[in-house]
């Protein structure tokens, strides 16, 4: 399948998981989680329409930039979450949809080197 | 870290993308939580510190915490597309994240009486994320002071930057080490190194500030800023500035032993020392310029 296409695609999974998280932030009990959870939503939900962007005007190395940002923030998150202190009923699927977006733009970035993208040359 | 600095500039490059912006949201929410927990903004601003240093003691402190790595900034922003990004990136980095992430440290330190900030994120259950500070800070703080040390190495010695990076990178390693081993926990060692960093090389700073502005401009008579230490494939120049050398000297000595702000004495001194000291051995007709380079052209990664 088409790189771009298929970057598009994961880019839309990433913008409806970030609508998912900030519809779920009434039911956080814990409100340090909260204020975290938000803030990841807030920034998937931007990278999201800057990639969707990238993605349709086919700009490779920019969609590669993109899910390194993405990567690198979503993984600090998660080192974050996983403490029991933002222990909340919202925690496992905070987690799950994080994770599935980290593992979404590591299959990108494979797909992109294996395309000959330069993905370390940002 | 001593194989990314062995690829060079391109692994630094990537390394500083990938691991800062989750650097600075690790650091960001422990500060955030922390301060929360401790009673908020009102505790910071009226908290009393629990030990005291006076002013003079903390900016040179401070200097000596940062100094080095003022000196070694152009070996990373000379890759910069143009000055201006150069000065950019600078500005931005000196006045919005150094001061985001010291005065949060700061905080940290009054509201707890902890100088280890990792330590709090631990008693929040933070571990995975101690881990990654720990881990990935020093690896990208150590690839840049790697890199900036195999630079000087291959300046010194003429040998290929990589091969000086492995060099320089396993020194280091049996260096810090050895210091790890016989000082433990302590943070007193590290706190001499950053008092002698202090006192010693702002007077670096002092002799390059006055070759520029002064002896280039008004000694040579060098006008374009541009062209006074341009490198030019081919052309000769020279290895050693006495100058610069005895100029440092004595600023480093004033560092040291002059009361007062040892960083403020150090560049003044070695300011002014290195305009008299030129001024005279151009008037006496004397060479203070040493040995023989010959730039080959092309940039150093």
């Amino acid at each position: 399948m088409n790189f771009y296409r298929l970057s598009l695609y994961f880019f839309a999974i990433q913008l409806v998981f970030s609508i998912i998280l900030l519809g779920a932030l009434p039911f956080n009990s814990n409100t340090y989680a909260m204020y975290h959870t938000l803030a990841i939503s807030l920034f998937m939900l931007l990278t999201a329409a800057m990639g969707i962007y990238f993605s349709w005007k086919g700009q490779g190395s920019r969609i590669v930039a993109d899910a390194w940002l993405v990567i690198s923030i979503v993984t600090a998150y998660i080192a974050i979450n996983v403490s029991p202190f933002f222990n909340s009923p919202m925690k496992p699927l905070e987690i799950a949809l994080t994770s599935i977006v980290t593992v979404i733009w590591i299959v990108d970035l494979y797909l992109a080197w294996r395309m000959k993208l330069p993905i370390l040359k940002l | 870290m001593i194989l990314s600095t062995y690829i060079g500039y391109r692994a630094l490059s990537f390394l500083s993308y990938f691991i800062l912006p989750q650097h600075v949201w690790l650091v960001a929410v422990g500060l955030l939580l922390a301060i929360s927990l401790h009673g908020g903004w009102g505790a910071v601003l009226t908290a009393v510190p629990k030990s005291h240093m006076t002013l003079t003691e903390a900016i040179t402190d401070t200097v000596g915490l940062y100094i080095a790595g003022s000196l070694i900034a152009p070996d990373i922003t000379r890759f910069a597309k143009r000055a201006k990004d150069a000065v950019i990136a600078w500005v931005l980095h000196m006045y919005v994240f150094y001061p985001f992430l010291i005065l949060g440290a700061v905080a940290i330190v009054l509201l707890t009486g902890s100088v280890i900030i990792t330590e709090d994120m631990l008693k929040l259950g933070m571990g995975v994320g101690v881990l990654l500070i720990i881990v990935l800070g020093q690896w990208i703080i150590n690839t840049v002071n790697l890199y900036s040390g195999s630079l000087s190495f291959t300046n010194a010695i003429p040998i290929r930057r990589d091969i000086s990076s492995i060099i320089v990178g396993i020194i280091g390693t049996l260096l810090a080490a050895y210091w790890g081993y016989t000082a433990g926990a302590s943070l007193a060692p590290f706190e001499s190194f950053i008092s002698l960093l202090g006192s010693l090389l702002p007077a670096a700073g002092g002799s390059v500030f006055a070759e520029f502005y002064i002896v280039r401009r008004y000694f040579d008579g060098i006008k374009d800023p541009y062209q006074r230490f341009k490198l030019e494939p081919g052309k000769e120049y020279s290895e050693v500035n006495l100058v610069g050398i005895l100029s440092f000297a004595a600023g480093a000595l004033a560092g040291f032993f002059v009361p007062g702000i040892a960083a403020i004495n150090a560049i003044l001194v070695a300011f002014f020392v290195h305009i008299i000291l030129a001024y005279v051995f151009k008037k006496a007709h004397i060479k203070y310029e040493f040995g023989k380079y010959v730039y080959r052209g092309g940039v150093v990664r």
